[in-house]
């Protein structure tokens, strides 16, 4: 090599090293992606295959069209999920893969959870229809530094629904995109950010309705590594006919 | 599984992406456009992981991939720039002897034919050997070897030219844009 290669090398590395490449931003820009990526890649079994995963892991919800159900929640409080908690105690470390699920055809009416028929005075009468059922999870295309939390609602009948993730405030957490296979035409999204929390809401516009079928709301967020779900909410505002419901959940991790 | 390859991936994102966006930066000459560029191929790279840890050289698949991500990059902004030239006078361009005081490195590599500057990139700022070059870019070593040359010979005119003789050949790399 040559004395002018020499200078050649040199001029070139200080021109490469002059660049600082903003890590931050490529992490996000790179996540985003990949989560775009991901829901093409899989974009046909997406739906019916997040609805399963949903009811495998727990966290399951049911909206009950009956008023006078024993034990009626005081206005606005949470029904929680029953599995979410024990599903949630060996938290993070060995996630035992879900087993799979779908052997059982419908399980979305049913609480797998729950324990045997009639060993516990029942919360609901087993004729009533449902109104919806709904469930949160964190989305498999998440990682260290990205989540999605996904809420999934199955509507048995029209129905209108205002969705609403609360993402908490943790290190670095920022906005990074939100979708639904809702048509964007019927809904209205609105973002806001409060101290301690991203809220992400989707809401039916007034006169819109699911048709019955499953639907899915993404919030997607960037963040600081090492976090959790744990302190992440959903609520489900629903009404069909004249009967309305509320409900809360959590989201559980894959 | 999954959680393997999340963390392999990670992993290479963190040893990686710094230098797959200054290999963007000096390519492109846009700083902008790196971290992009950078993001992209970096997404591509996830999706075919398999390729990647089953390469015997996966720090060069990546640089494949970039290399291919900057291309297709550069041609999309070319076709833009061209035709906002058309509808322009080409004067701003090109602005005689006496604009760029000191052109610095990264403009002076923007006026090489792209193959000449990816090899020239690759083997000088990446001290990356021919062979790999010649891998990465999808071409033989006699084309590293000549692209290089040639490509070292341009870039060498031009920094002198522009005054970066042995004495100026110091000055800290200035932004200009």
């Amino acid at each position: 090599m040559s004395h002018s290669d020499d200078r050649l090398r040199f001029e070139l590395r200080q021109a490469a090293d002059a660049y600082e490449p903003d890590s931050a931003m490529i992490a996000r820009r790179a996540a985003t992606r990949r989560a775009a990526a991901a829901r093409r890649d899989r974009i046909r079994p997406a739906a019916v295959a997040l609805a399963v995963v949903a009811v495998a892991v727990g966290g399951v919800i049911t909206v009950r069209l009956d008023q006078d159900s024993p034990e009626p929640p005081p206005p606005g409080a949470a029904v929680r999920p029953p599995a979410a908690a024990p599903s949630r105690t060996p938290a993070g470390k060995a996630p035992k893969p879900s087993p799979p699920a779908a052997t059982s055809p419908d399980p979305v009416t049913e609480d797998p959870d729950r324990p045997p028929a009639g060993s516990k005075a029942p919360k609901k009468p087993p004729a009533t229809p449902s109104l919806v059922t709904v469930s949160g999870i964190v989305d498999q295309a998440s990682v260290a530094t990205w989540t999605q939390n996904t809420v999934t609602i199955k509507a048995d009948k029209p129905t209108w629904v205002s969705v609403t993730v609360r993402v908490e405030r943790t290190r670095d957490a920022a906005r990074a995109g939100w979708f639904t296979t809702v048509p964007n035409s019927d809904l209205t999204f609105t973002a806001k950010d409060t101290a301690d929390a991203l809220l992400y809401t989707y809401t039916l516009k007034e006169g819109a309705r699911l048709r019955p079928g499953t639907y899915v709301f993404a919030a997607q967020f960037s963040h600081g590594a090492g976090r959790g779900p744990s302190g992440d909410t959903f609520t489900v505002d629903a009404r069909s006919g004249n009967a309305d419901a509320t409900s809360r959940g959590d989201f559980i991790g894959t | 599984m999954r959680a393997d390859r999340e963390g392999a991936y990670q992993a290479f994102f963190e040893q990686y992406h710094a230098d797959l966006a200054r290999l963007a930066y000096l390519i492109t000459g846009d700083a902008d456009a790196a971290a992009d560029i950078a993001a992209d191929a970096l997404v591509e790279i996830w999706r075919h992981w398999r390729r990647v840890t089953s390469a015997d050289n996966p720090l060069g698949y990546a640089r494949g991939v970039l290399a291919n991500t900057a291309r297709g990059w550069l041609r999309r902004e070319r076709r833009e720039r061209l035709g906002l030239l058309r509808s322009r006078l080409t004067t701003d361009e090109y602005r005689g002897p006496d604009v760029p005081a000191v052109l610095d490195v990264r403009a002076a590599l923007r006026q090489l034919p792209l193959r000449r500057r990816e090899c020239v990139v690759l083997r000088y700022a990446f001290d990356v050997p021919e062979k790999e070059v010649a891998a990465i870019l999808g071409i033989s070593v006699g084309a590293v070897k000549s692209h290089t040359s040639r490509g070292a010979d341009q870039l060498a005119t031009l920094l002198r030219k522009a005054g970066h003789t042995a004495d100026f050949g110091l000055l800290p790399v200035l932004e200009r844009r």
